[in-house]
């Protein structure tokens, strides 16, 4: 009786003896390769990029000791740790969504900033978790990976870091907010052009120019009448800067604007769609203008029209 | 005094607007240039939907070491009030003539909180008025002022030996002395070194640099006390020499110096008039004149405060060992030469180098020639080093971090008064990792730490005058790596900046960098990744306020921005001139990073200027692909309120 309780648990033992050993001579292989692989020497130079892809070729078996080795503070080895990491591919997902669940706030940026090489929904789930994570760089991580990997679940977690205290978060919370290609995203996008950091403006500014004229064109147009004088000039550069088509009229009302800048991207956003109405507009000037600005934008416009007329026979 | 801190981070952060309270007192032209700069800045900016409060970084993109100033942290929290830096420091350092003290106590309360004390000198001071008296042609009263002069030495060497023994053990003092000093040394045989033994050698440093960064925690930058007193009873004497000519007299018949003995336990002469010779190891020098030559050692394991006072003549001074001339290695060191054209040849470790202390060298007069190696010509590291030259056209010649170097947790700077001076870092040290025949400098108002174990300190050369030369070539002239802060100040003169790479107003990895240089007609030369440029999370601004002045670059320069830096190139006044081979990245460029972009800013607001580039006469302009940045020229009038006439010619 006593043998047959013992035997199993001698076997588990065992089992889990040889597992730990085999865990350790790959750890033990992997870090006696790694050193090669992440070193800066001269004498390995031309041997860094065999060494980490006979690391990225032991696959799987060597994610686990690639994950803990993730919390160097040694930037060549975390640059050598991507790479292997790009080498063995989607194959590494599972166990580092695992990972995500670890409470080691360095290491979650880390596997976050991993995840965004590989953009999978499976990875949704845990990535939402580390969204409010203290670690300003683990919440970055973790909000630029969903936002590569564009699954709508990631929307909310977006939209509050688009609030986040860290303005890097808030940053790349627009730039993902622009990945996601949803409409539902423009206001926060149009309230993120009164961020106090330029990161977060210019992003939500590239998130517009980016998204499809069928998406944006109704909102910017409908949004322009009430935006803050902040998202005005943003969204009359975005139309003066991208190919789609607006509406004359939705920008005409910014030709007599206060705001020389208003006046000065409004009258190129119209250039660009229609010229001809422009220079007519410019033609009969009611006011001297002092602004520097729209002077040179007049002028600009002017030498362009009469280029483009002298070239038409 | 964590107190003062907090106010002085808290006025800077307040100052927001560039010109603010910083102004140095009179010069109502700065106040005018400060005023249009801002007028410009604010210009640009908003054709950018930019303003001045989006010039910021973090100081937690990685772990925070213990190392940090706290100015570099409120700096690169606010970047642009290094304008406003460089305006208070003018103001200070132009006080450094009549008031010494001031100007290292603005040093020691910008460097670091709580610092340290040198000691009480009251008992000293005392004593020192007492032995004062109105004998003539006694040698007793001299005597007496030499042993209280020494009794200072010795309070600075009680003080300092608690400084460092509060701090560091003994094993540690003993390792800072060998493999610290590596950290900072290069050799010139690396080149010629096997791939193993440089990269042995590379290892060992990195190595010890991590565990240097653990052990050593807690340093703080001592600071120097009485230095202002000690300079009085320098010039009483000085005085009592000119004045009484028995006193001459007799010391003119001497052959030999006047006295020289170890008087407890320190090694003290007084020279003669005539051409005297020093050779060894002293704690206190007084030379009343003469052509003198000083042959000067040093042993760090048995460090000590020094003094040397000479009053007049052409004077050689040779650093036999490292650490030898107006170097502070674990203790206070003090040089000061009145008079005559001398010439100063250091080594590495000197003139004017606190290292784990503080190194002064002052020379009032002359035209002057310093030579050294390595950790030369104002360079701090866990200390203060500082050299000022007041008078004289002098010529500044070292090899690599000198001329204004502040390492880790340091400050190291040159103060020059007048003459038109030439600074030349030579072309010793191969940069091997990026070139075959270029040479690494970081000198010149350059700062520098060890990425990513240890922040970097503050170099800085403040030039008020003369036609001068700046020659360097990789890393230099107001730049900066690894949160550390990179300051060249010119007030005036035709001046000349000639450079490779990294310069001219630079900031690379989490640092500040910036040229400034305020009338004259200046040119600048540099390859690239120069002339108002920052490179990931840093800033780098090169700003001439007069002149009609030549720019001329390859790329990446003339306000560029890289891997979310920024870059800024402001000329303010005067018919310019620039030139630049590569147009996508230069004259108002940001590149995109990190999923978003950098800042690059190129404005003049004034003249006839000719561009060989993105930029033309009145106008505002971007650079296709650039993320963000752009430039304006524009007239914009100004209150003028001097005659500039003079400054021009």
């Amino acid at each position: 009786m006593k043998a047959k309780i013992i035997l199993p648990f001698m076997i588990i033992v065992m089992m889990l003896a040889a597992n730990a050993t085999a865990d350790q001579n790959i750890a033990d292989k992997i870090d006696s390769i790694f050193v090669m692989a992440s070193s800066l020497d001269i004498k390995y130079k031309d041997s860094v990029g065999s060494a980490r892809e006979s690391i990225a070729a032991m696959g799987t078996e060597a994610v686990p000791h690639l994950i803990e080795m993730l919390g160097t503070p040694h930037g060549r080895e975390r640059a050598a740790l991507e790479d292997i990491f790009k080498k063995i591919g989607e194959q590494a997902i599972p166990q580092l969504n695992e990972a995500l669940l670890t409470t080691d706030s360095l290491r979650l940026s880390r596997v976050a900033k991993i995840l965004y090489f590989f953009p999978d929904t499976s990875s949704v789930t845990n990535l939402l978790k580390i969204t409010d994570n203290p670690y300003y760089s683990a919440r970055y991580q973790a909000i630029r990976a969903l936002g590569k990997i564009g699954d709508h679940e990631a929307i909310p977690a977006i939209r509050t870091a688009m609030m986040d205290d860290n303005e890097l978060v808030r940053t790349i919370a627009a730039v993902s907010a622009g990945r996601m290609n949803d409409a539902g995203l423009f206001p926060d996008l149009v309230a993120a052009f009164d961020d106090e950091y330029y990161g977060v403006r210019m992003s939500a500014h590239e998130a517009f120019k980016a998204a499809e004229c069928s998406a944006k064109v109704e909102f910017i147009t409908a949004a322009l009448g009430n935006a803050s004088i902040n998202s005005r000039k943003h969204l009359l550069m975005v139309i003066a800067e991208d190919s789609c088509q607006y509406s004359m009229e939705a920008i005409l009302p910014f030709f007599h604007a206060a705001d020389p800048m208003i006046m000065s991207q409004a009258l190129k956003a119209a250039c660009r769609l229609d010229s001809n109405y422009v220079f007519g507009f410019l033609s009969d000037p009611s006011d001297d203008i002092e602004s520097f600005i729209l002077n040179q934008t007049i002028e600009d416009i002017l030498r362009c029209h009469e280029a483009e007329t002298s070239t038409k026979p | 005094m964590k107190t003062i801190l907090i106010s002085l981070i808290a006025a800077f952060v307040m100052a927001m607007p560039l010109a603010a309270q910083y102004l140095p007192s009179g010069p109502d032209v700065t106040a005018d240039m400060d005023s249009l700069l801002e007028s410009g800045m604010d210009e640009v900016l908003s054709y950018l939907l930019l303003t001045r409060q989006d010039f910021r970084f973090r100081d937690d993109y990685l772990e925070k070491d213990s190392f940090r100033l706290p100015i570099i942290d409120s700096l690169m929290a606010h970047p642009l009030l290094m304008n406003t830096f460089a305006d208070e420091c003018v103001s200070q350092f132009s006080s450094c003539e009549e008031n010494p003290d001031q100007v290292l106590a603005f040093l020691a309360r910008i460097s670091q909180t709580p610092y340290g004390s040198s000691g009480d000198l009251s008992a000293v001071i005392e004593h020192l008025f007492k032995v004062r008296s109105s004998r003539k042609g006694d040698y007793k009263q001299w005597e007496e002022s030499r042993d209280s002069i020494a009794a200072v030495i010795s309070t600075w060497n009680a003080s300092i030996d608690k400084y460092m023994s509060d701090r560091v053990g003994p094993d540690e003092i003993d390792r800072i002395i060998s493999d610290y000093k590596n950290l900072i040394l290069e050799d010139i045989a690396d080149k010629d070194k096997s791939a193993e033994e440089q990269d042995s050698t590379s290892n060992i440093e990195e190595q010890y640099a991590i565990e240097f960064g653990k052990t050593a925690v807690g340093l703080d930058i001592p600071r120097i006390n009485g230095i202002q007193f000690i300079l009085s009873k320098l010039d009483d004497l000085k005085s009592d020499f000119e004045s009484d000519s028995k006193l001459r007299s007799r010391a003119d018949s001497e052959k030999l110096y006047l006295s020289e003995r170890k008087k407890d336990g320190l090694l003290i002469a007084i020279g003669s008039l005539g051409n005297d010779v020093y050779e060894g190891d002293y704690d206190l020098i007084i030379d009343p004149g003469g052509n003198d030559s000083y042959l000067l050692s040093y042993d760090p394991e048995n460090p000590h405060s020094t003094i040397i006072a000479d009053f007049a003549g052409d004077d050689i001074y040779k650093a036999e060992t490292e650490f030898a001339l107006a170097c502070g290695a674990f203790a206070y060191s003090l040089l000061i030469d009145y008079e005559g054209d001398d010439i100063y040849r250091g080594g590495s470790f000197s003139l004017g180098a606190g290292y784990f202390g503080v190194g002064i060298l002052w020379d009032k007069k002359g035209d002057d020639s310093y030579f050294g190696d390595t950790f030369t010509q104002g360079a701090g590291t866990f200390g203060l080093g500082l050299l000022i030259d007041s008078d004289g056209s002098d010529t500044y010649t070292g090899n690599l971090f000198c001329q204004g170097f502040g390492f880790v947790n340091g400050i190291g700077g040159i103060i020059d008064n007048s003459g038109n001076d030439s600074y030349v870092v030579q072309p010793k040290y191969g940069d091997f990792i990026r070139y075959d025949d270029h040479y690494i400098s970081l000198s010149q108002g350059f700062g520098y730490g060890i990425r990513p174990w240890l922040s970097g300190g503050w170099g800085f050369i403040f030039d008020y005058g003369g036609n001068d030369v700046y020659v360097c070539d990789i890393f230099g002239q107001g730049a900066s790596y690894w949160w550390s802060l990179g300051m060249l100040y010119d007030k005036s003169g035709n001046d000349q900046y000639l450079s490779h790479q990294y310069t001219q107003g630079n900031g690379t990895h989490m640092s500040l960098g910036i040229l400034r240089d305020d009338a004259g007609n200046d040119i600048y030369r540099a390859y690239g990744v120069s002339q108002g440029c920052g490179h990931d999370y840093a800033c780098g601004w090169l700003q001439d306020r007069r002149g009609d002045d030549l720019y001329a670059t390859q790329g990446l320069g003339h306000g560029a921005g890289q891997a979310n830096g920024m870059g800024i190139l402001t000329d303010l006044i005067g018919n310019d001139r620039y030139y630049v081979v590569d147009k996508h990245n230069t004259q108002g460029y940001g590149n995109p990073r990190r999923d978003y972009g950098s800042i690059g800013i190129f404005l003049d607001l004034d003249g006839d200027d000719r561009y060989d580039g993105n930029g033309s006469n009145n106008r505002f302009w971007t650079v296709p692909g650039s993320k963000w940045g752009g430039g304006l020229d524009r007239q914009i009038p100004v209150p003028d309120t001097t005659d500039t006439t003079e400054v021009n010619k």
